[in-house]
């Protein structure tokens, strides 16, 4: 192995209905700069350890399974070169959900959430004849949002999300409800909007920036909590109107 | 990306959205319970002897005056961090946020200096 190569992945380890907590272990393998970290984890299952279990499917940053907390901060596996990280690599699962085993944690909490806010298309009249358009301008809207591949870095990095768990909706979902909320097709938004502005929903943000901080695609996802927090206060306050 | 590393585990620094809300709840919290004997005295406390004696106890300490520079401090944080918020959520962008921290406590200590100055010479 070239020396400047070699990585150690110190990984936090799991089976909950095997042991009643956790253990760390540690494995060395070689890596090229431009390899992703998940090259290193599918390494270390193919040669050196089996049972070790994570979750991964595109491998290119677009489906969101590999998320995980990578030397202290949320992101994805995949979208991580090894040149950007030190020696030693510690690779947890994601905080906030509870773990299945090893990198691998339960997001039905996190799903059940993004349900709530019903993320589908609803309508108001007949279906149309062929697709459903949108102008430029008016996709410019949900740019932002429409990036997110719920991969949960953001609602797991939240430390309102960690305190309420069972409560806060959670910035993902958030991100999800604008998306409904801002598209000029949508014909819920007024009902969506009455549903995050409850006591679960924006109004538990406190702006920490932590969701922004960590998002892999980027998304500007505290200012879409604070858009939709300037849409409720202008709902409340003016006549409804399809929000801009 | 920062990174830190310590034992097994790896605790990233807090970030400054988290310090700031850490700043702004507690400086609240310290506020609000300041504020109910303040209320107290300025309301309740009716005698004037005894109003001029318990004000003579907290003007003419020094460490009295410096605790009054720590309450400056905790409004001017509470203050300015809160501008600071209001001002993100109104649209100014994310980017900006750490800049604008940073704007709040440069403000706030240029206030408080001189603030402090003058409670102290007083
Ligand atoms: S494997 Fe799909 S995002 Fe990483």
């Amino acid at each position: 192995m070239e020396k400047d190569r070699v990585k150690k992945f110190r990984i936090k380890r799991w089976d909950p209905e095997r042991a009643s907590k956790p253990r760390w272990e540690e494995f060395t393998v070689s890596l090229d700069p431009f390899e992703r970290l998940l090259d290193g984890l599918i390494r270390i299952k193919d040669n050196l350890d089996g049972s070790l279990t994570f979750r991964s499917s595109c491998a290119h940053g677009m489906c969101g399974s590999c998320a995980m907390k990578i030397n202290g901060k949320n992101a994805l596996a995949c979208q991580t070169l090894a040149k950007n990280t030190p020696e030693v690599v510690v690779l947890e699962p994601l905080p906030a959900f509870p773990v299945i085993k090893d990198l691998v944690v339960d997001m039905d909490p996190f799903f059940e959430k993004i349900g709530r806010i019903m993320p589908w298309l609803l309508e108001d009249g007949p279906p149309p004849e062929r697709e459903r358009t949108q102008s430029p301008e008016e996709m410019k809207k949900i740019l932002d949002a429409i990036k997110c591949i719920m991969c949960g870095c953001c609602t797991s990095a939240c430390p309102v999300y960690r305190a309420g768990k069972d409560l806060y909706l959670g910035p993902a979902s958030l991100v999800k409800a604008a998306r409904f909320i801002f598209d000029s097709r949508d014909a819920g938004w007024e009902e969506r909007l009455e549903m995050v502005s409850g006591k679960n929903g924006i109004w538990r943000c406190h702006s920490i920036y932590n969701c922004y901080e960590v998002c892999p695609r980027s998304i500007d996802v505290t200012g879409i909590i604070s858009r939709l927090k300037r849409m409720s206060v202008k709902k409340m306050l003016l006549p409804p109107r399809r929000p801009g | 990306m920062r990174y830190g590393q310590k034992g097994a585990q790896v605790r990233r620094r807090p970030g400054t959205g988290f310090l700031a809300f850490i700043l702004h709840r507690g400086s609240g919290i310290i506020l609000a319970f300041f504020i109910l004997p303040h209320l107290y005295m300025l309301y309740f406390l009716k005698d004037p002897a005894r109003y001029e004696a318990i004000r003579g106890v907290f003007i003419n300490r020094m460490a009295v005056r410096l605790a009054g520079a720590g309450l400056l401090a905790l409004v001017l944080a509470h203050g300015l961090n809160g501008a600071r918020v209001m001002l993100l959520e109104a649209g100014a962008p994310s980017r900006l946020q750490k800049a604008l921290f940073v704007t709040a406590l440069i403000i706030g200590l240029l206030l408080l200096a001189a603030g402090a100055r003058l409670m102290i010479a007083a």
